[in-house]
Parts: C-alpha cells; structure tokens; sequence
C-alpha cells in the first residue's frame, strides 16, 4: 500500500523539482523526459536547486524544534512532567499551623481549630454608632463605648473581637453591615481544660507558646505539624489530680503536687500541681496557680531523704542492714539539739532508723559516713543540679555553699537543702530500680525501649532499699500507704516550712514517696501537701503518715489497674532477713551497739 | 491518487482535532472534578480535626466520671476486684465412686436457633444438670510457689 501511494523517487532522472511527478509509477509506459540542457542553464538550475534544499532544510528543522518542544511540553512538561504531576496532587497540607499535643494513648490535649476574627474597615463603616448598637446585640460580651470607638477610630484595621464561634460569625453576617469583615485565623485550645495544665502551660493570643511544654516546644510545635506525644496518661493524670484535689480539699491544704513516674524509663505518667489553672485563661489565673510545684518549686523534702541517706550508708558507707546508731540521746551540733520526732531512746539498727524516721540515727550515718561523700553522692543522683524534665519551669536545688558537719547531719533527714519533688521522685526511681539513674521525661518513648541510664548505686543496695521501703508501710510511719496486693513500699517525710532564720512548726510539707510493686518496682508516686491542718480523724497530727501517705495510697489504688500492674495476694511479710535485722536491733542482740561498726 | 492521499490526510487531521478537542474538554471536567474533590477532602480533613478536638473535650475523665456517676451503678476497680486466671479454680468434676452417679449426666442436645435451615445459629449450651452432693471441687493448682 505504501509502495504504492509513496513510491520511491527514482532520483537520478529528476533534472528540476517538480519533474518527477510527470513519471509515477503507473503511469504506463510514458518515458521521462529527457531534457538536454547545455552546461550554462545546467548550472543555473543546480545553484536553484541547492537553494531550495537548503530552504526546506532549515524549514524542516524549525518544523521539528517546533514538534519536539510540542511534545516536551504536552508530554513531558520540560522535564519536570513528575513533579508537576505531584505538585496537582494535593499534599495532606495540615489543616492547621501548629502540632498538636497528645497523651501517650493518642488523647488530643492541646489542639489549634480554625476560626475567625471580626475585624472591621472603619473607613467603610457608615454609622459607627448603629453600627456598634446592632453588634452588640449579637455579641454581648463587647462592651459598646470600646466597639463605638474603634467603630468610629476611622483606622483601616482595627480588630472587634477574636475567636468567633461559628454560630457568632453566623449572626453577625446576618446583620449585613458594611465594614465588618471576617478574617480565618487559630485557636489553641486544650480539651482537657485544667487536667494537665501545668505539664502543657498555655499559649498567649497569638499561639505561641508561654509556659509549660508549648513553650519548651514552641519551635517544634510551629514548625512541624506532626503531633507531639507526652509520656502522660490522661487517665492516670485524672486519677491523680481528682485524689490529690480530695486530699487537699479534706486536709484544708494550700497546695499540693503528686505525680507518677515510671522506675523504668523515667516517663512521667502523671504530673499535678494544685491548685492550677485554665490553660486557655492562664492570664487571668494567680500566680499561686501558675507555680508548678512539682518541677519548678524547690522544698526541704524531710525525712524522705532518709531514703537516699541510707543508700548512701548502705553503698557509700560499707554498712550493713545489721548495722545501727545509738539514738538515746539528741545529738548536739553547733548549738542545735536534734532530736526523733517518733522517739524510741534505744540503739537502732539501719532498719529501725528508716522504719521510725530517726533524725538522730541518721544524722550519726551521714557524718559517720562524711560530708565530702554525701555531696558527691546527692551529686551523683542528679539532687544538686536543676531537674532534667522537658519544661522550661525546671527547679534549681538550694543547697548550702560550705557543707559543714551541722549540714552534714540536717541534709541526712532532708532539711537544710532544698530540690524538687520531680528530683525526689528521680532519685527514688532510681534507688529502687536497680541503680539506674534515667532522666525524667515528659516524651513518650516507643514501648520497650529503655534510655541509656546511669549506675548510681549497686543492684544489691537497690535491692536493700526496696526491702526497707516495704518495710516502712508495712511497719513503720507509712503503714497507711497499703494497698492489699500491690506491696506499696515507701517513706513519709515531713519538713517543717522554712521561714527567715528559722522553722515554723506548725506549717508542715509532708510528702510520700511511694513505689510499687516492690518485688519489681514499676512505678514511683509521689505526693505532697503544702501546710495541711490536723483533723479530728487524724488525732491532730498534721504529718505525712496521715495525709501525704493515704493519699498516695489512694493514688496506687486507682491507677494501678489503669497502668496494667496486676496484684497479687498478699505474702506474709518481708523476707526472713529483714526481720532478723530489726530484731538485731533489739536490746540484748549486740552487734555494733554504738556508732555502728564498719565493716 | 494524489486526492486519496489528501483525503486520507484531512480526514486524519479532522479526526485528530476532534479528538483533541473532545479530550481537551474532557480533561477540564476532570480537573475540575479533581478540584472538587481536593476541595471537599480538605473541608473533610478539617471537619475530622475538629471532631477529633470535640471527641477529646466529650472524653474529658472528669465528665465521663460524673455522667457515670449521674447514670450508671459502677464504681473505680480496686485491686480486691482483680483476679489472674490463674488463680481461678479448675472445673467442677463429678466422682465417679459416689453413690447415685455411676453413670454420667447425659450430654444435652445442642442449642440451635433455625434448625435444620440453612440460617442455623449455634446457641450457647445450658449448665449440665448435675446434684450438687456429686461435686467436689479439686484444690488449686499452686503456681509459681504461690496459692
């Protein structure tokens, strides 16, 4: 078919363009003609016909610069036919400009929503007077004289009222008044209103961050819209802050802090501070209600630091469980007298100190054990430097500058230095864990993987501790911490409220602090009362055996099974050992009677 | 021949153009189309982000806490209410040397809704009818050392 519409030129009998279509093929038996030209016209006809070819190849190239850029920008688009293709898919653009916060299980606590500013051009606006009486009657809550004045300020932007609810815009749309224009904008708003206020802080009206961790994260949250996962559990937080809210509503308290971390990876799983605030009004709120109290707020913590007292007798020192101090007499030092506010006037084994919250017999450990060391080691649990958490209202101890024996013995009961709740909690979880010291993190980190920590003291001392720790509930001050079945282990401490050169006796802080299940601590939890007032069902006492310890008790109680621990029936008791080394301490038993012997 | 080759042409380029055309119109209404739907997934997009910020303030703990306390008889688990299922005891069993039961209960029929249909529903059995006085209930099984 082709051979036959496009037959081939036979070239060589073509004298002159156009010549050839005289003799296709088909034709019959016409010859071509034979044209005889004589050498001058032959060369005329030659120089034409070179022109022409060069003609119809400069056509032919322009034709197919024109074909080929056809086809690279229908076809392949310049090169770049990919990307254009990506760029008419829409990418999954966020819906609005800053992250989202959410709990460990995914609960949104902090998000922005679109919705729209009233502003208006008071230029166009033609009666500011109605004007501002017809708005006001949509919206009541904007004060006339103030809309009437901007109405009427004459100013090409001037804003009437941010954050319009939908129903609002609506209504004011439907007044139809000239000048009134709507302006999409974002709102923070936390769903979870005060729950964890001081864990997220809050933003100014510009949604950026001003406190807690939407300041700490403000960058990341700006920039990056992926959510941000906290280590909370709003669950855990509810639990919490509704039993600490009962506790210091019953016990007439002016504060209090509580909070739940993991003995593992040093997530927090809780954090309160009472009182707190709105987090969409924190200008409003006071600043009482502001101050975190559990990270930012330094306190004298009392006899909890017992606790780190005896790790540091038991993995500094050498001593054994075995070992005691005489605790008959107060200890004078510098003029002080110390004495035991649950007294027992008898030799006390390392047990018994902790058990009965023995101010004397610890004080004679620290300074047996020395001062230099009890720093370094209050060092190496991370006590005299500001609390490592994700918030910027981070804690810096208060600790005195020249350690002298009187420091020396006040700091082994927990006075004369000064940390965070969130640094007691740390050091516990990390005495009762095993020995590793981890960070306390607000970040959620992927399950099962456990951060690189920091060996501060022995597995057999952390073993040490957690046996005395049951102890204590079980025998000792904290015996109302208990819960059937979740072998709560602990210690009560109660400081008395440090005033201008001296203490107030009857301002108590007393705390707990708490882990549990002590066969295998999962979690620590800690609470604190700030000035509680003795009831009638507590036989006036104001200290933490009544308040601080049946609250966290409480605490364990209800979140325990949210956090998936499971209780077991209760064992009968601590180890054979332990109890052979409080009754070592009983009168007759003699080994080490004073000042205890070191090994 | 020369007008065949030309026809053939001019039909192409007409069958070309109309072709182009067609598709050139076709190709608005799908992006318009695909406008439209990158529209409508947006607004989506945005109505889930506000759901999902309404879903969070309905699940608040302290609402849910007090409408269960308003509405519903439950109250928080505490650990006495917890048990592993190990620790369950094993099965009743029947003692085949008592007295009166040598022979075993006999088996129940199964429970079937719409027998003999194809739309047969196999219902859960009821209890055997067994006389409490031929029961004994095996101790439990001690795990890991403890009851």
């Amino acid at each position: 078919m082709t051979g036959r519409l496009f037959p081939s030129r036979r070239r060589g009998q073509c004298v002159y363009p156009g010549a050839e279509i005289r003799d296709l093929a088909g034709r019959g038996t016409r010859h071509a003609a034979r044209v005889a030209l004589d050498s001058q016209v032959k060369v005329a006809i030659e120089v034409g016909r070179t022109r022409l070819v060069i003609t119809a190849g400069v056509f032919l190239i322009a034709f197919l610069v024109i074909a080929v850029r056809l086809v690279d920008l229908m076809a392949v688009s310049g090169g770049r036919a990919p990307e254009s293709v990506t760029a008419s898919i829409p990418v999954a653009r966020a819906v609005v400009h800053r992250g989202d916060i959410l709990d460990r299980n995914g609960v949104v606590l902090a998000t922005n929503l679109p919705t729209v500013n009233l502003y208006a051009d008071a230029r166009t606006v033609r009666d500011p007077d109605d004007t501002a009486a017809r708005l006001v009657s949509v919206l009541p809550d904007l004060p006339f004289e103030t809309a009437r004045a901007r109405l009427a300020s004459g100013r090409g932007f001037v804003y009437l009222r941010r954050n319009l609810t939908p129903r609002e815009q609506d209504l004011v749309n439907r007044l139809g008044l000239p000048g009134l224009e709507f302006e999409a904008a974002e709102r923070r708003v936390f769903p979870q209103g005060r729950l964890a206020a001081h864990v997220l802080g809050a933003t100014n009206v510009d949604n950026r961050g001003i406190a807690g961790i939407e300041r700490a994260f403000d960058d990341r949250l700006g920039t990056d819209n992926r959510p941000l996962r906290l280590s909370l559990d709003i669950r855990v937080q509810h639990a919490v802050r509704q039993v600490l809210a009962e506790a210091v509503e019953r016990f007439q308290a002016l504060a209090g802090a509580a909070l739940v971390m993991d003995a593992r990876t040093g997530e927090l799983v809780a954090l309160v501070s009472l009182p707190d605030y709105e987090p969409e009004h924190y200008g409003a709120a006071p600043p009482e209600a502001r101050f975190n109290r559990a990270t930012l707020g330094v306190y004298e913590m009392g006899s909890t630091f017992k606790l780190i007292n005896t790790a540091l007798g038991l993995e500094v020192g050498g001593y054994r469980l075995t070992d005691g101090f005489d605790a008959t007499h107060p200890l004078r030092m510098a003029g002080f007298a110390i004495k035991d506010f649950h007294a027992q006037g008898r030799w006390l084994s390392i047990p018994e100190i902790l058990v009965h919250s023995s101010n004397i017999g610890s004080g004679k450990m620290a300074l047996a054990v020395g001062g230099e060391a009890q720093k370094a080691f209050l060092n190496r649990l991370g006590l005299l430097s500001p609390v490592s958490i994700e918030l910027p209202e981070a804690g810096v101890p208060l600790y005195p500058d020249r350690w002298r024996p009187i420091n020396t013995v006040t700091i082994s009961y927990g006075h004369g230095i000064a940390v965070t709740p969130l640094h007691l909690a740390g050091a516990t979880a990390a005495l009762v864990n095993g020995g590793v010291l981890r960070a306390p993190t607000l970040l959620r980190r992927a399950p099962g993987t456990v951060p690189e920590g920091r060996q501060v003291v022995s597995a057999t001392t952390s073993d040490k501790l957690r046996q005395l720790m049951r102890l204590v509930v079980e025998e000792g001050t904290g015996a109302r911490a208990d819960v059937p079945g979740y072998r709560v282990g602990g210690k009560t401490g109660t400081a008395e409220k440090a005033t201008d050169g001296g203490y107030r006796r009857k301002a108590l802080m007393p705390s707990f602090v708490a882990a549990f299940p002590m066969d295998d601590p999962r979690y620590v939890v800690l609470a604190m009362l700030d000035e509680p007032k003795g009831l009638p069902e507590t036989h006036g006492f104001a200290t933490a055996g009544w308040n601080a310890a049946p609250t966290v008790g409480a605490i364990i109680a209800r979140v325990a099974p949210l956090l998936g621990v499971a209780p077991r029936p209760a064992t009968d008791g601590p180890p054979e050992g332990l109890r052979l080394a409080v009754a070592g301490g009983d009168e007759g038993v003699g080994e080490g009677r004073i000042g205890g012997a070191r090994r | 021949m020369i007008r065949g080759v030309a026809i053939l042409w001019g039909g192409l380029v007409l069958a070309l153009a109309t072709g182009l055309f067609l598709l050139k119109y076709e190709v608005i209404a799908l992006e318009d189309e695909l406008a439209a739907l990158n529209r409508a997934i947006a607004t989506d997009r945005e109505v889930i982000h506000v759901l999902r910020a309404e879903w969070s303030y309905l699940n608040e703990p302290g609402y849910l806490d007090r409408l269960a306390g308003r509405h519903l008889d439950l109250v928080p688990v505490g650990p006495e209410r917890m048990a592993m299922l190990a620790a369950l005891p094993f099965r009743p069993v029947s003692r085949p040397d008592k007295e009166g039961s040598g022979a075993a209960p006999e088996p129940l029929a199964p429970r079937v809704l719409n027998p003999g249909r194809a739309d047969a529903v196999p219902l859960p059995g009821r209890k055997p009818a067994m006389a409490p006085a031929t029961l004994v209930t095996l101790p439990l099984m001690t795990l890991g050392g403890r009851p």
